[in-house]
């Protein structure tokens, strides 16, 4: 009981101690690097980093692997672009029914595929994905068509100019640790255990009485609200939204953000998100052949380790914590008390990641 | 009297007009159904066999399009061309499998493979053919159009000769299948790949020309249509978009249901896009969800993959 108590204590406490982590890593960013590395690599691996977590609580939580996470930023970019440039809505409300399209818009996409696992969900929410791509180019009187929307201004918040780039790297920090939170909080709710269940194990999920359609509907759903913060953001950082920025190759590159980062963790995302945008940025100084070799990267780490940097870094880090452990050890019994989530060794952890062989 | 011959001739024009327009319907339905088939028969034989979604498929169609077409500038032979542009993409569909085989897992790590594999090869047919679009000719056999009977229109003959080629192919693909050992192996190995390998048959090699067969497929009809549509950036992702449609109606892993499927689609395609340009895309997605509903494993799929 004690030890209970002592552990979600140190849970709690660590939660806030990376909180104040980022806060203060957010607050002194824009001092130590030039403005190129703010705009192009921060922001852009920020909102990036916010649609990849929303993929990676697909993947890494539900065990569902969608193709249709770009379709669900589209869908709130566009709606945002639409109410604003073609209905002359003031910004915030449109921003305010694009994040509301965000979740919907993942409902429909886990209402189409509440049935299927594995390949067919890839395949069915990919159809899905390339549908809303072929939408958004085809539906000229909605959409604009081939050419989409340009000149979109962020807004002003609060009257600061949100189009400056230290304005928009605080608030779209502030979206990112706010999404992270968020789905931290999901997680340790009873529906964050459900989708662990629907992950690890289906079958029993459903013998204990849960719907595994209305758990994939409701994933589906959550995540849509990080997809549709995502798309909003894009579209500010852009100043733009086209058919081309929701095409196969970005639904693609959202994949490879979540598998170069690993899905052990919902702040991997922001670390492949990372990756990639130094990739396609320092990268391009060399050679024009950028998407060569983020494909070729992402082979190489679905070749290496399925749970991608996140997985390599906590293997390190529970190596050290082990080394540790065996001094402390010699000094005072270990503390077993904490077996927190975050505890798991990645071996651990990717083992029950996997889903059931085939038959 | 003379309102009425005009009325009656007015109504004979347009029956004729109607007529006319449904027979292009039908031969452009066929002809595109001709193509999805050559791309899904591969496709859901790699399925079925390997249970890996070969989302490299579209390259290797683009690909396998682009060396038919630098191998026609250099020899200035169709056939030659799209033969030699097939066994290029077996070969690359081989090294694949090669690279697939370093995973085990349960289809999706070797997806993703694939996925990456894609990225890869539609930068490559960037980098190396450009960004314009552009086309192989026609061989000189098969230029120009014929006169179709019983109407007034004339109907290229490529691309009557692709629905041919399809057909040869299904063909093939039927003998290899049902009247070879080595296809029936194939099938053995789809029913229950664990048994055949007991049975002492190197079961990756099986694989392997499956790979190869499904990529030389892959590459022919990446010289078909790069013949009489156009090879560009993004063609790969639109033909995969199409043949995994067709796979998804006609049940994985069946190349019955390919065929059917894809005969199904083209035609609501072409149909949905000569009457209602606008609203093509959704009338074909509107079609495969009509066919989910009714049959949600496709068209020939087999209820065991229910949860893959």
């Amino acid at each position: 009981m004690e030890s209970s108590v002592h552990g979600k204590m140190t849970a709690r406490s660590r939660a806030l101690a990376s909180l104040a982590v980022a806060a203060a890593a957010i607050a002194v960013m824009p001092a130590l690097v030039s403005d190129f590395v703010l705009l192009q690599i921060a922001i852009k691996s920020l909102w990036l980093g916010i649609a990849g977590a929303s993929l990676a609580f697909l993947i890494g939580q539900a065990g569902l692997i969608s193709l249709a996470q770009t379709a669900v930023f589209g869908v709130s970019g566009y709606v945002m672009a639409i109410l604003v440039l073609d209905h002359d809505w003031g910004v915030w409300f449109a921003v305010a029914v694009a994040a509301a399209a965000g979740p919907i818009a993942g409902l429909i996409v886990g209402v189409i595929s509440r049935r299927t696992a594995g390949l067919y969900l890839m395949m069915l929410t990919l159809a899905i994905g390339v549908f809303v791509f072929f939408f958004a180019q085809q539906y000229q009187p909605i959409t604009r068509g081939h050419t989409g929307f340009n000149g979109f201004d962020a807004p002003t918040l609060f009257g600061i100019d949100l189009n400056d780039r230290r304005p928009l790297f605080y608030v779209t920090a502030v979206a990112a640790v706010a999404v992270v939170a968020g789905f931290r909080y999901v997680m340790a709710t009873p529906a964050g255990l459900a989708y662990r269940g629907l992950r690890d194990n289906p079958k029993r999920l459903q013998a204990l009485g849960y719907s595994t359609e209305a758990t994939t509907v409701s994933a589906f759903a959550v995540s849509g609200f990080a997809a549709g913060a995502g798309g909003v953001i894009s579209v500010w950082y852009n100043g733009a939204i086209s058919p081309g920025s929701i095409d196969l190759t970005r639904t693609i590159e959202l994949l490879i953000v979540v598998m170069i980062g690993g899905t052990l963790r919902i702040e991997g995302a922001f670390m492949g998100a990372l990756a990639v945008t130094l990739l396609q940025n320092y990268v391009s100084d060399f050679t024009n052949r950028t998407e060569t070799l983020v494909g070729a990267v992402f082979m190489v780490v679905v070749l290496v380790s399925r749970q991608g940097l996140t997985g390599i870094l906590l293997g390190l880090g529970s190596r050290a914590q082990r080394a540790l452990g065996r001094v402390r050890s010699r000094n005072s019994t270990p503390d077993r008390s904490v077996t927190d989530d975050s505890r798991r060794s990645p071996e651990h952890a990717s083992r029950a990641g996997q889903h059931a062989p085939p038959q | 009297m003379v309102a009425g011959v005009a009325l009656g001739a007015y109504i004979v024009e347009r029956s004729l007009e109607i007529g006319d327009r449904s027979l292009l319907v039908l031969l452009n339905g066929l002809t595109a159904a001709g193509l999805y088939f050559l791309m899904a028969s591969g496709f859901t034989l790699v399925f079925g066999l390997v249970r890996v979604t070969n989302l490299a498929h579209g390259g290797l169609y683009l690909l396998g399009g682009y060396f038919a077409l630098s191998l026609q500038r250099m020899t200035g032979n169709w056939f030659i061309a799209a033969g030699l542009g097939a066994v290029a993409t077996a070969g690359l569909s081989t090294v694949l499998y090669v690279v697939l085989r370093r995973v085990h897992g349960d289809g999706l790590p070797e997806t993703m493979l694939t996925l990456g594999a894609a990225i890869v090869m539609a930068d490559q047919a960037l980098a190396n053919w450009g960004g314009v679009p552009s086309d192989l000719e026609a061989p000189a056999v098969l230029r120009g159009s014929i006169d179709l009977p019983g109407s007034v229109l004339l109907y290229p003959k490529f691309r009557l000769s692709v629905v041919a080629m399809a057909v040869l192919a299904g063909l093939c693909l039927w003998l290899l299948l049902y009247r070879t050992r080595l296809g029936s192996t194939i099938r053995a190995s789809v029913d229950d790949r664990d048994m055949v390998s007991i049975l002492g048959i190197r079961v990756e090699l099986v694989f392997c020309t499956v790979f190869a067969v499904a990529g030389a497929l892959a590459g022919l009809a990446g010289a078909a249509g790069g013949t009489y549509l156009s090879l560009a950036q993004g063609e790969d992702n639109r033909i995969l978009l199409a043949s995994l449609i067709v796979v998804i109606a006609g049940g994985l892993g069946s190349i019955g249901g390919a065929a059917v499927a894809a005969a199904v689609i083209g035609l609501v395609e072409a149909f949905a896009q000569t009457h209602h340009a606008i609203f093509s895309v959704l009338i074909t997605f509107g079609t495969l969800i009509a066919i989910l509903a009714l049959r949600p494993h496709g068209i020939f799929g087999s209820r065991q993959d229910d949860r893959a």
